[in-house]
């Protein structure tokens, strides 16, 4: 893939149209992953509260 | 970042992977209005779109829980079964006397077209649609419960093999279709057959009827996994309707599951590559040779699956999991199942659609002694696909079932791994079906 990429000589308008789409998945992964982690911690304290009750 | 640096070099090298091939000019479809390397990026693409619409869309398991499947009753059922149990053992008889009677010269006999196209690929694409038509129609089944063999169920002698032996017995099945300079002619067939009937008897009369049957004969678990797909389950009690996909996430993780599903995947792309031009600049006449063959073949089953145990290994280093490896490895192994059939149905169909119009003509001299019983002996195959439709159905499949893959795979990871750990461990995987997706589409392209 890398040599698909790296053969085009254009400007930076090609490399957005590959980079930006990169950027926005690894951001989206990101956001969920964190997302995904604060609901995590949100479950172990009311599981926490719970079990203290 | 190194966890997206990780992320990021495994998904090119899934790419880069396939660039030597490249290299040497796989892609006889130069009539296609785009070329073939784009298909590949394109289906990687869409792969990758779908992994992270689940990350972001699929926070919780949704397909783990067994869905509430409605009965179906009725006298028909019973008798569909009988069928069923019938046309399997004609099956079986027809496949032997036929084999046996073989009149020697002939191109069209019903044997190979049996075995090859109706047995190995038409009952389980069925399968995948309507359910495991298989469990009624297994012939062996129908001669145990004939012939009383193996009334007592004895789990325990099978409890620690899994379905190994019915790994080993696919592996030597599709050797014997692949590799053997002999697949084709009906006396093979029928003696194959014979063998295969009296190891699966012996097999029931040791680890009992239905325990013997899932660990012994190859053709249960394939079909059984692959009907898993489809909504309706078929079973000693009848027919029970759920949901599609749904029955795949409850199929036990047996020893054996993950390598017989490598076996089906990997068979597959030996028998696609070993076709193409490529294969015969690499290795000429050599490739032709039946050891070379069962090499090749063994070698693509050990590369693909250990591909698949370093995804589990990553999967488990990542998500810092108790479990090994192994473990990952057989709770995962469902999510392949749609792969090993969208890799059948992209490879075979056209095998069914046009060469499986032989058997109108086979059946009318089903002994090669130059009968006519039908009037249909002088059937001509009608070739009514165009290799655009075939190509862009073959994508279809194959991308369709890689997507399947990560869809399942994302939801066992929700529900086997901590919520923040799940995505992550599916890095690998993706990788894998990017990987598995490309060589697919190399493989049919050559």
């Amino acid at each position: 893939m890398m040599r698909y990429v790296l053969a085009h000589q254009g400007g930076w308008d090609e490399i957005a149209l590959f980079a930006v789409p990169v950027v926005l998945a690894l951001l989206a992964v990101r956001w969920a992953e964190k997302r995904a982690k604060k609901r995590s911690q949100e479950e172990a304290a009311t599981m926490d509260e719970a079990s203290a009750e | 970042m190194r966890r997206i640096a990780v992320f990021g070099s495994l998904l090119v090298g899934s790419f880069a992977a396939t660039t030597p091939v490249l290299a040497h000019g796989v892609g006889g479809r130069a009539d296609l209005p785009v070329p073939t390397s784009y298909f590949i990026v394109g289906a990687g693409v869409v792969l990758i779109i779908s992994f992270v619409a689940l990350a972001v869309l699929w926070p919780e398991p949704r397909m783990q829980e067994p869905v509430e499947q409605r009965r179906v009753a009725g006298r028909w059922v019973s008798i569909a079964a009988r069928i069923g149990a019938a046309i399997g053992v004609l099956g079986l008889a027809g496949v032997v006397l036929t084999g046996v009677l073989d009149g020697g010269d002939a191109t069209l006999h019903p044997a190979p077209l049996l075995v090859w196209i109706g047995f190995w690929l038409v009952i389980p694409f069925i399968s995948a649609l309507v359910g495991n038509i298989w469990h009624a129609i297994n012939p062996w089944r129908t001669l145990g419960r004939w012939f009383d063999i193996g009334n007592e169920e004895r789990p325990e002698r099978t409890h620690s093999l899994g379905i190994w032996p019915a790994t080993v017995a696919l592996f030597a099945f599709t050797w014997l279709e692949l590799v053997s300079p002999d697949s084709g002619a009906p006396s093979t067939l029928a003696v194959a057959a014979l063998i295969y009937t009296a190891y699966l008897l012996g097999a029931m009369a040791w680890a009992g009827r239905e325990t013997g049957i899932a660990a012994f004969d190859a053709f249960t678990p394939y079909n059984r996994f692959i009907a898993s797909i489809s909504p309706v389950r078929i079973d000693d009690e009848g027919i029970a309707i759920g949901k599609w996909l749904r029955q795949l996430p409850q199929l036990e993780p047996l020893p054996g599951m993950a390598a017989f599903v490598v076996v089906a995947i990997a068979t597959v792309t030996y028998d696609g590559l070993s076709g193409t031009e490529t294969w015969e600049d690499w290795f000429g006449s050599t490739s032709r040779e039946m050891w070379f063959g069962t090499v090749a073949m063994l070698a693509f089953v050990a590369v693909i699956g250990l591909a698949y145990w370093i995804a589990a290994f990553g999967a488990q280093r990542l998500g810092q999991s108790s479990k090994s490896p192994g473990e990952i490895a057989a709770d995962f192994a469902h999510t392949l199942v749609h792969i090993a059939l969208a890799y059948a149905f992209a490879h075979y169909f056209t095998l069914i659609l046009l060469e499986g119009q032989q058997i109108v003509a086979a059946l009318s001299d089903p002994f090669a002694r130059g009968w006519d019983l039908f009037g249909t002996a002088g059937w001509r195959v009608n070739f009514f696909l165009s290799p655009e439709v075939v190509w862009y159905v073959q994508v279809a499949a194959i991308v369709a079932g890689h997507v399947a893959g990560v869809v399942l795979a994302h939801d066992r990871a929700l529900a086997d791994f901590k919520p923040d750990y799940a995505v992550r461990t599916q890095y690998a995987m993706l990788a894998l079906m990017v990987a598995l997706t490309s060589l697919g589409l190399l493989v049919l392209a050559g």
